[in-house]
């Protein structure tokens, strides 16, 4: 996805990306001749598929963690003996 | 007003690197891989766990390193038919030292796969999430040196896919049925399926042979696909039985 100003003719740069915990993503996009920013918001379902590709809105500050997305987002069922994700999460970082 | 492939400055998102990290990911992880079969039959309920854990346990014994990828995301059964500790963190280490890995290791005791997420219309995302824990399971295991890696995949084609999606390349199957023509008939699609992703065939495994299954399932496969029948299991089969399997792969 890409940001063109159509009055600028100009592609829109990446300003920052806001993940405000509601399932929604913002992510704002300025245009770098005459410096109109737009932002971008995705619903719950969107922000959603993006997660799913294993992608950084904005780009990657650090290495993806092993298994990030399924540790971020299966549910486990919660109370049962394989509920430890934190052990996972500290052995998975030696894999 | 330009379109988007006229837009060409730098992305600082850099999505095509991401990307391109990932299928680097498991190609490196892949590296000491020899050999990656698919364990396929389109049809649920014909036995393709089951064989898969036994193959991968007799070519273990065979003193063959062998590991087991369970893409049997909602299903998972090989960790059981493996025995693997409940507590094992993948690759576990199973029956004969069998590695594998399986959503069961991320699961509590009987709970179904499910994902954070917005409930209404779940659908639009839950496919793209199960590929990317597909792609996980392909990128974030250390197999080390593995003679065979198999891949136990569920019903249906999709994962398989997927799977040819992640890996780049359409990998060589396995295919399993038993007698009836009901499976015959299911099985055939995803044989085809297979073929015209560019799939090598390596034969046919006829399971639950010998009581009230019958048909003639894997002789009309075989002779529609020229592919071998490698394999006819009986209902009670003996670590022979597996080890004359394996050592056709």
């Amino acid at each position: 996805m890409k940001f063109l100003c159509v009055e600028c003719d100009q592609q829109m740069a990446f300003g920052e990306r806001q993940l405000p915990g509601d399932g929604t993503l913002a992510a704002t996009f300025k245009c770098p001749k005459c410096d109109r920013v737009v932002a971008m918001l995705t619903n719950p379902m969107e922000t959603q598929l993006v997660s799913s590709l294993g992608v950084e809105i904005g780009g990657r500050t650090v290495p993806a963690e092993p298994f990030e997305m399924v540790r971020a987002n299966v549910v486990t069922g919660g109370g049962g003996p394989r509920s430890g994700l934190l052990g996972c999460r500290a052995s998975c970082a030696a894999w | 007003m330009r379109t988007y492939h006229q837009l060409t400055d730098p992305d600082r998102s850099g999505l095509p690197g991401q990307i391109g990290a990932q299928r680097q990911r498991v190609a490196e992880r892949l590296a000491g891989v020899r050999r990656i079969v698919a364990v396929m039959s389109g049809k649920g309920g014909v036995g393709k766990s089951y064989v898969t854990a036994n193959v991968a346990r007799a070519l273990a014994r065979a003193h063959k390193p062998v590991g087991v990828l369970d893409a049997d995301l909602n299903g998972p059964t090989i960790p059981g038919l493996l025995q693997v500790p409940q507590t094992a963190q993948p690759p576990a280490i199973g029956l004969d030292g069998v590695k594998c890995i399986s959503m069961a290791h991320f699961l509590d005791q009987g709970a179904p796969l499910a994902f954070k997420g917005p409930v209404a219309e779940s659908f639009v995302w839950r496919g793209a999430m199960e590929a990317a824990a597909l792609r996980e399971f392909l990128g974030d295991v250390e197999w080390g040196k593995l003679d065979l890696l198999l891949f136990d995949l569920p019903p249906g084609m999709q994962r398989y896919i997927e799977l040819c999606d992640i890996l780049g390349n359409p990998p060589p199957v396995l295919t399993v049925t038993i007698p009836t023509p009901e499976s015959r008939d299911a099985v055939r699609r995803a044989m085809r399926a297979a073929v015209e992703r560019g799939s090598a065939l390596l034969g046919i495994v006829e399971n639950m042979v010998g009581r009230e299954f019958v048909g003639t399932a894997a002789d009309d496969l075989a002779q529609e696909f020229g592919a071998p029948v490698l394999a006819r299991i009986p209902w009670h089969p003996t670590p022979d039985t597996w080890n004359q399997l394996a050592a056709q792969l």
